[in-house]
């Protein structure tokens, strides 16, 4: 019963936010600069989050983040509300963060990139929130982190997962586990061997 | 930590780490909103260089795009039949189509994975061998095969068996011969299946390839089907490899001529010629290791090598984690434990005590309540007619010779109801409801009066199959006492569950009612002399007995339980309760109060 109550509760929430998500994506589509502004608040980590499984360097996260709020703002009436909100704005930004890896690859970037991840400036950024992400960037395949990221950090659903990154379920599922658990073993610092 | 802490520290690392200037969006888009053209064309502080570097790359995909085809386009008209599918599954899966001469006609790839290991790879009219080296190359360059993980499944479809042989040796020898000059140990499965529509049909339901698909059914057979098809799909290779060499290096079920799939309604598609080949050893890396699983494992119950005998450690998967399987015996006990593969955690573990043995004595019989009464207890305690019911029956169960209790049976639709029921007080000691779906021919659920018609025309009948298992045993009808025959379906399939001991030895069989292959042998050595069960210590006794053993009191335990239970021909007590997380069960000898088995297991 109580699982059950949970789990309505749950729909409930996601079903609100979902709600609240399209009414400010009308706004921006309406050119209402406050709605941006809201959506850029509630949704930057999430997008954030994306641009870095893929890009994989906090210099080009960034600038994927926001070319993607710009992105949204220029092309926010194209969106039809009946559709999954967050499901279109991580797909936005999905196709900025591949373009962005296609430019990277071309200019040859540097080895060392994942140790770029983090803002070296960033006060907000504890040394565990560090350890964490660099692990994510350097332990995890590129397809792992992805699911991993957006499981964590986007809310996703590991079937929206499949269907944004165009993956069988099972594929996400697999990943999504090889990934904690990779992640598990290098921040507990036990060596599998 | 657990998945929700992990997850959660992730997303705390994200949040803080990610951008915060609205300000510098809001800039931009003040400048570009309504203009048509995509805005990287105009902004000047966040602008990248990119966009005319991916148009020439846009172009240049196009071109490749049209060479390709035209070539495709030529082959197919000269050459396009299909004679062989090659497939090989890593994690990334990838499909060659062959004919008849073995040069490929397509590639395609099964998963996103695979995606990878084709980009730029054109391998069109290239012959199959050569192929097969690219492929394993663009493995070992994208680090899917490594020391890790190094299991690489080749399977070759073919209608004509000794063409997909023939093909499947060489592929073989070619993918040995890559990873050998890579430096890499790999492990080769290998197999030759022919079209079967029920694995098509599970693979593209799973999004898997064929050839992944029958390896995973293998291992579910070869688990009696203890395990599911579902819970393997998200394996790697290397993982279900480990599993199919753990089931066939201990010979619980032999992997050998062609596997039959069948639903309840008896074997409907066969894949002939289904037996897996193995090369190499499946790489263990990422997991502790057989021998620090068995130092886990002793550890935990206080023991040095030296101490036990039997000591054995086996790759299994359970509860969605890989896990060694570490069993071994020492002070007259058996102990069975489940390490986690990946970091050496006890999951579980259960010890058993093997020393007393089953007493023979006269029962007094007057005392007992009669079958009639049984019957009646059973269905009164199911809240169930007798008229509702399509089979009922009731008999004094025996074990070694003793009266152990009624043994009750019926069923009510397509659920199947057994009970044990107390020889004097008539009380429910056990029971349990199995619900099945129908076979196909009806009325095959005729309990131990197997063989006498309502079954299968294939059935075999509960004496051929007492016959298969005393043959297996190696032992004459005369000697065995204590014979027990229940004939049961599981998952579809008939079985005869069949139970005998021979001198202190208790030997335990399920067989395979259609063919009479043996599925399943256990045996069990049981100590020479047995306890007098005149004493009994009581129920409150127990329970304190366990509890001190647990070294939990009784105040801060729940839905603490306490059973009398007849089993091996003596008294025992059950107790079962929860108490710090973990779910305890005890089993103890009425007798004397020994421990027999205690298993605590986390109370999820």
């Amino acid at each position: 019963m109580l699982m059950l109550l949970t789990a309505q509760t749950t729909q409930q929430h996601g079903v609100e936010e979902r709600r609240e998500l399209d009414e400010l994506l009308s706004g921006v589509a309406a050119g209402n600069r406050e709605a941006l502004a809201q959506l850029y608040r509630r949704t930057r980590t999430a997008v954030y989050g994306l641009a870095l499984s893929y890009v994989k360097n906090a210099h080009d996260a960034q600038d994927v983040t926001q070319d993607t709020f710009v992105r949204v703002w220029d092309s926010a009436y194209q969106y039809k509300p009946q559709g999954s909100p967050m499901g279109w704005l991580l797909a936005v930004a999905r196709s900025l963060a591949l373009m962005k890896l296609r430019q990277s690859s071309r200019q040859e970037q540097l080895e060392d990139e994942e140790w770029d991840a983090i803002p070296a400036d960033s006060p907000s950024v504890t040394p565990e929130d560090r350890q964490v992400l660099q692990q994510a960037m350097a332990a995890l395949t590129d397809e792992e982190r992805q699911v991993v990221m957006l499981h964590a950090v986007t809310g996703l659903k590991h079937r929206e997962i499949a269907h944004l990154l165009e993956m069988p379920l099972a594929t996400v599922l697999s990943k999504y586990h090889r990934a904690l658990k990779k992640l598990r073993v290098q921040l507990e610092g036990d060596d599998p061997r | 930590m657990n998945d929700k802490e992990l997850e959660r520290r992730l997303e705390q690392a994200v949040s803080h780490a990610a951008p915060n200037d609205l300000e510098g969006i809001l800039a931009r888009c003040e400048t570009q909103k309504g203009i048509v053209i995509p805005m990287t064309e105009k902004n000047s502080s966040k602008q990248s260089t990119g966009k005319k570097k991916w148009m020439s790359l846009a172009v240049a995909a196009c071109l490749a795009l049209v060479v390709v085809g035209g070539g495709a386009g030529y082959y197919y008209q000269s050459n396009n039949a299909v004679a062989s599918v090659v497939s090989l599954d890593v994690n990334p899966s990838v499909e060659l189509k062959v004919n008849k001469n073995e040069k490929v006609i397509s590639a395609t790839p099964q998963n996103e994975d695979g995606k990878v290991i084709l980009e730029g790879l054109d391998l069109k009219g290239v012959p199959v061998d050569v192929a097969m080296n690219a492929v394993i190359g663009s493995l070992l360059q994208h680090g899917y095969v490594d020391e890790l993980a190094n299991s690489i499944l080749i399977t070759v479809e073919d209608d004509d068996v000794q063409r997909g042989e023939k093909l499947q040796q060489e592929l073989t020898a070619q993918a040995d011969a890559a990873l050998a000059s890579a430096q890499i140990n790999g492990a080769i499965l290998s197999q030759t299946l022919q079209y079967n529509e029920e694995l098509s049909r599970k693979a593209e339901e799973y999004g898997i390839s064929a050839g992944k698909a029958a390896l995973i059914q293998a291992i579910v057979e070869g688990s009696n089907n203890t395990k599911t098809f579902e819970s393997l799909v998200g394996l790697t290779v290397n993982e279900l490899n480990l599993l199919y060499s753990a089931q066939n290096t201990t010979g619980t079920q032999a992997q050998e001529g062609s596997t039959v799939i069948g639903g309840a309604d008896g074997p409907t598609e066969i894949l002939v010629s289904n037996t897996i080949q193995t090369s190499g050893t499946a790489s263990q890396s990422a997991y502790i290791g057989a021998d620090a699983a068995k130092s886990a494992a002793l550890k935990h119950a206080g023991l040095s090598p030296n101490q036990v005998t039997f000591l054995k450690a086996e790759f299994d998967y359970d509860d969605g984690r890989m896990i060694y399987e570490v069993d071994f015996h020492a002070n007259s006990k058996k102990y069975e434990y489940e390490i986690d593969a990946s970091n050496g955690q006890v999951v579980k573990y259960e010890t058993e005590a093997t020393g007393t043995a089953p007493s023979t004595g006269s029962a007094n019989t007057s005392s007992y309540i009669g079958e009639s009464a049984a019957k009646t207890a059973a269905l009164s305690h199911a809240g169930v007619k007798e008229s509702d019911t399509t089979y009922c029956n009731a008999w004094l169960e025996y074990d070694d010779g003793r009266a152990e209790c009624y043994e009750v049976e019926f069923m009510v639709g397509s659920s199947r109801y057994e009970y044990e029921i107390a020889l004097t007080s008539g009380s429910v000691i056990k029971h349990e409801v199995k619900t099945y779906s129908q076979p196909a021919s009806g009325g095959s659920t005729t309990g131990t009066q197997a063989g006498n018609g309502g079954g299968t025309s294939s059935d075999i009948g509960s004496e051929a199959a007492k016959s298969a298992a005393l043959k297996d045993a190696g032992v004459s009808a005369s000697s065995a006492t204590g014979m027990k025959v229940e004939r049961d379906w599981d998952d579809g399939r008939l079985e005869y569950e069949i139970e005998f001991w021979v001198d202190s030895t208790e030997y335990d069989y399920t067989v395979d009612g259609t063919t009479g292959a043996i599925l399943k042998r256990d045996t069990e050595r049981h100590g020479s002399t047995g306890s007098s069960t005149s004493s009994d210590i009581g129920g409150d006794k127990a329970k304190s007995i366990a509890l001190n053993h647990a070294g939990v009191s009784e105040s801060s335990t729940s839905g603490l339980k306490v059973q009398q239970d007849y089993d091996d021909g003596r008294l025992e007590y059950e107790v079962e309760f929860r108490a710090n997380g973990l779910e305890y069960e005890y089993t103890i000898l009425a007798s004397d109060g020994t421990i027999l088995s205690h298993e605590s297991d986390r109370d999820d």
